[in-house]
């Protein structure tokens, strides 16, 4: 099977389906990827699982129907966190040829506190025969959420509501600096209270990037907008996020390391 | 064991009648007072002994505690003619638990130090009302650490309590967590009401990303309830408290010289559910806004 894209999630599914047996072909992200689809296809007997950041690459792809045909069995099955409605898009424009195009996402979830990649596919990934061992690779950490789309709009919202709740975090641990409060001793406290959230619990073992979190997040808004949602919280986190990435007081180490001192310095 | 004392309540409602009821069944000598004659009387019924205000209860109490709405409130219950400081001989203990500032708390230490009584600031940061009612609410306490040692074996009849320092800590430390609730729990609502825009029933979303990066206690808690019992949990504060206590929030942070968004887009947006769903309604049904202002959202949670 073939694996494009770059970033966390590749080496995630890769590690994956190594450890299931299956023998991986990569391509990373600075190949001509709308051309490494069907390369990887071709070499590597139909099956590609594609992780873009941007739908661009994607839609490159499947523009390119001479490429797209190329092989006529040719199975995609990408992760990527673009919106349902342009899923469903992609999928209509290479059909009727014979190239198949299944969604899904990998999000994390936490087993007694372990974080655990969990592939999150449509009904219709289940139906191609040919991606069976690459589904049977994610065992237990398998989930199948229904129509064509809700793998999707389900990664967004998980992007939603992690990204504002490390916005909120963030500025909640500043402020218990500022306010003269002991981090680990607050993040203890609140870990008690009804403000306890996932995001500042495992942010040591599933460091979240502010400035991915916002890149997120304008995935989000920008989905939302296709849907015909308007997103206040999330628009606002985008701001938030920045700044603290500017600042560097994010979650790219732990809320915890929050370093109110450089903001300030960098304030003043 | 804990020796028997004589102990007052300033405000018996939804907080403060339980745990005056936890003090009665611990064995001690309860009287309080509220605002309200049929606060008064409701807790009459659980053994509490009335009184006619603060500065009644400072004649006969060695410690008295204190769950009220606001700054201005507690500022009353101290201050005022009928307040603790009414009564000239005042000289146990005062254990504040309401969701006020920082500023308040450090002031009313001062005052009754100089009067030769102690002051404690101290909060309960979670489990609602139903924790309070079983003993087992997290609390935490800050200032002055001789009454803490003293009074602590009462503060743990109530709950687990946390001793965090200096005074006004436990403030801090307050609206800090409210301030999470508060936002966690609208960006919640909004990201709930998107899933259903998106085809996503909250049930399914919940299911499925609980135990996620997303996950927090807002989720589970307070739309676990709604999606598995069809209500949310007792108790809850309103769309204005809620709006109150992230204002608290955005002043603590001015106070301390800490550039937050968070604090005040989020009482502006409490502000906003309240004019829209009453002011009073539970600070979750923040949900139903962003329901109503989104038209798919709203079809698809009618038709559901």
């Amino acid at each position: 099977m073939g694996l494009v894209g770059a970033g966390e999630p590749v080496d995630t599914l890769r590690h994956r389906f190594e450890t299931a047996g299956l023998r991986v072909a990569m391509a990373g992200a600075s190949d001509d990827k709308d051309a490494s689809i069907v390369a990887m296809a071709v070499r590597c007997g139909g099956v590609v699982v594609t992780t873009f950041g941007t739908e661009a690459p994607l839609r490159a792809a499947f523009a390119d129907r001479d490429a797209a045909t190329a092989r006529n069995d040719l199975v995609v099955l990408d992760v990527s966190p673009i919106a349902p409605a342009t899923q469903r898009d992609l999928a209509s424009s290479v059909r009727p040829s014979s190239v198949t195009l299944v969604g899904g996402r990998v999000l994390m979830r936490f087993r007694d506190g372990a974080p655990t990649p969990t592939l999150y596919i449509d009904d219709d990934a289940t139906r191609v025969v040919p991606l069976r061992r690459v589904l049977a690779s994610f065992g237990d950490d398998l989930v199948i959420t229904g129509a064509t789309g809700r793998a999707k709009a389900l990664g967004l919202i998980d992007d939603l509501l992690a990204g504002v709740n490390a916005a909120v975090v963030n500025e909640a641990m500043a402020l218990g600096r500022s306010a003269g409060l002991d981090a680990p001793t607050l993040v203890s406290l609140l870990q008690k209270g009804s403000g306890a959230t996932s995001v500042m619990a495992h942010a040591t073992v599933a460091p979240r990037d502010t400035a991915a979190s916002s890149a997120a997040l304008a995935r989000v808004v920008s989905a939302a907008q296709q849907a015909d949602h308007s997103v206040l919280f999330g628009s606002v986190a985008i701001g938030v996020l920045l700044r603290q990435s500017h600042l560097a007081v994010g979650l790219d180490a732990a809320p915890v390391n929050c370093d109110v001192r450089r903001d300030r310095q960098v304030a003043a | 064991m804990t020796r028997s004392l004589q102990i007052g309540v300033v405000g018996l409602g939804g907080m403060g009648r339980p745990m005056a009821r936890n003090l009665v069944a611990a064995g001690h000598a309860v009287s309080g007072c509220d605002i309200s004659a049929h606060a008064v009387a409701a807790a009459a019924e659980d053994g509490v002994e009335s009184a006619q205000s603060p500065a009644a209860l400072a004649t006969r109490c060695e410690l008295i505690l204190a769950m009220v709405w606001d700054d201005r409130a507690l500022r009353d219950v101290v201050f005022g003619e009928q307040g603790l400081l009414a009564h000239d001989g005042f000289a146990g203990g005062f254990v504040d638990l309401s969701t006020t500032s920082r500023a308040i708390a450090i002031d009313i230490g001062a005052a009754l130090t100089a009067r030769g009584a102690a002051f404690l600031d101290a909060a309960v940061i979670g489990g609602g009302v139903a924790a309070v009612k079983a003993a087992r609410s997290p609390i935490v306490v800050s200032g002055d650490q001789a009454a803490w040692q003293r009074y602590r074996p009462v503060l743990e009849q109530l709950g687990s309590c946390d001793y965090v320092g200096a005074q006004g800590n436990a403030k801090a430390v307050k609206l800090i967590n409210n301030f999470l609730v508060g936002a966690v729990t609208a960006a919640n609502a909004e990201a709930l009401s998107l899933a259903t825009s998106m085809g996503i029933e909250m049930t399914e979303a919940l299911a499925w990303l609980r135990h996620g990066a997303g996950g927090s206690r807002v989720l589970d808690s307070y739309y676990g309830a709604l999606t598995e019992q069809g209500r949310y949990p007792e108790g809850l504060i309103g769309h204005r408290l809620m709006a109150k206590d992230l204002q608290l929030a955005a002043e603590l942070a001015e106070s301390v010289d800490c550039a937050t968004t968070f604090p005040r887009f989020g009482q502006q947006m409490y502000l906003a559910f309240g004019r829209t769903l009453g002011p009073d309604s539970p600070f979750p049904t923040a949900l139903d806004y962003f329901h109503r202002a989104n038209p798919a959202a709203s079809a698809a949670s009618a038709a559901a």
